[in-house]
């Protein structure tokens, strides 16, 4: 039974990364999308940010699993806003060191953003569902400011005001590390698959879904209201997908965002409506796969939060490389990706795809 | 052109260069080393459950 004591330390924890997540994202996508104004960065730099943000971050994870007291977001946050002052001073020697420190900055914060609120979650997914989506509403925040006259060190001293958050979120991660280990109630992967294949399988469909995410046809977004909206959505699809994984199974809600949400996205191409239901129901397997993951390196949530994030570096990379010409053949890749990806959660999944109770 | 004329031409000539190819090579180096930490990991975590197996 859980206390009311570790239900507002949870879900603190949960919101206090919202806001953490948000800010992270809104200097990242500022920054970058200030820099890829210059033309001779537009497309190096979204690959390099990419890279350095999203792959490091298991390595990263590692680190914090086995040293906890090292206040590794308040780190980032540093150097995200130091990152973000030189972008607007010009102190470190060209663009590529402050893009650098950016990326690190970056892969700190989630991190530990990972770490605390998979460890405060008494094993539900609704938390580090609530942290995920608090960086759909970052980006498109960023950009946005980014189109704007907004000085940059305005963003880097905005960014500074997450360190309260990162603090007392560390207090939450503390109280819950006085258990053995916090997260041995995620238990949703199949015992008789093997950790490395359920680990593999689960990288594979990240890999699927970041590609899926660039390939989704969207001719309707032409308004910046319009991508306002598309954001915000893939924000709410994400928090809503460890919602319904906690109340209905991770198994079910896999199966059954990813099933309604094609004929949606293929249909949705011009329209708006349409499309975002298709949307919302693709967002929700976020969390899914992160914490079939961590079910089973269950003493390693940071670790297990990297495998995520390379995936999703690794899925969105081709698109820097080829692009599919015609709308049929995009939307049969999507389709074919999509069977295999519901292929691969049912094998790994628990069939009752709840958490086992005896725990 | 035929296909795998299209992926050289495209993707070796064009977009390799300096930086792609210098990031390609940190994130195949991470990548591995984040395979063997994992590896790690899954082979102690195998090595306490059968232990507390045998204790029973």
């Amino acid at each position: 039974m859980r206390s009311g004591k570790s239900i507002t330390r949870n879900l603190g924890a949960a919101w206090l990364y919202f806001y953490i997540h948000f800010a992270t994202e809104v200097i990242c996508f500022f920054s970058l999308t200030r820099l890829t104004g210059d033309s001779v960065w537009l497309w190096v730099a979204p690959f390099v940010y990419d890279a350095l943000a999203f792959v490091p971050q298991g390595i990263v994870g590692r680190i914090s699993d086995r040293f906890p007291k090292i206040p590794v977001s308040v780190i980032g946050i540093i150097l995200m806003a130091l990152a973000g002052a030189d972008f607007a001073l010009g102190i470190l020697p060209g663009k590529y060191t402050a893009l650098v420190i950016l990326c690190l900055g970056n892969v700190c914060t989630h991190v530990n953003g990972a770490e605390v609120t998979l460890r405060c979650s008494d094993g539900r997914l609704s938390h580090s569902a609530i942290f995920v989506s608090g960086g759909s509403f970052g980006v498109i925040t960023g950009r946005l400011l980014a189109d704007t006259f907004l000085p940059a060190w305005v963003v880097s001293l905005f960014v500074l005001t997450a360190i309260p958050f990162a603090l007392l979120a560390e207090y939450y991660r503390k109280d819950a590390d006085k258990l053995e280990n916090p997260c041995e109630k995620f238990n949703y992967n199949n015992p008789k698959i093997p950790a490395g294949i359920v680990i593999l399988t689960a990288t594979l469909i990240v890999i699927v879904r970041g590609y899926m995410g660039y390939g989704i046809p969207t001719s309707w977004k032409k308004t910046v209201f319009q991508t306002v909206l598309l954001y915000v959505t893939m924000g709410c699809g994400k928090a809503l997908g460890g919602v319904f994984a906690d109340l209905f199974g991770v198994r079910k809600t896999a199966v059954f965002s990813m099933v309604c949400a094609l004929p949606f996205l293929f249909a949705g191409d011009n329209i708006m409506a349409v499309s975002l239901i298709g949307v919302m129901f693709f967002s929700m397997t976020m969390s899914i796969t992160l914490a079939l993951i961590v079910s089973v390196l269950q003493k390693s949530p940071g670790l297990a939060f990297g495998f995520t994030t390379t995936g999703l570096f690794l899925g969105t990379a081709p698109i820097f490389f080829f692009k599919f010409t015609t709308a049929f053949a995009n939307c049969a890749v999507i389709a074919i990706l999509t069977v295999l990806c519901l292929a691969g959660v049912l094998i790994i999944t628990r069939k009752d795809g709840k958490k086992n109770e005896q725990l | 052109m035929n296909s795998f004329e299209f992926i050289i031409d495209s993707f070796f000539l064009r977009h390799i260069s300096a930086p792609i190819a210098v990031i390609s090579a940190i994130v195949v180096l991470i990548i591995i080393i984040t395979s063997v930490a994992a590896a790690k990991e899954i082979k102690k975590n195998k090595t306490e459950k059968d232990g507390g197996a045998r204790d029973v």
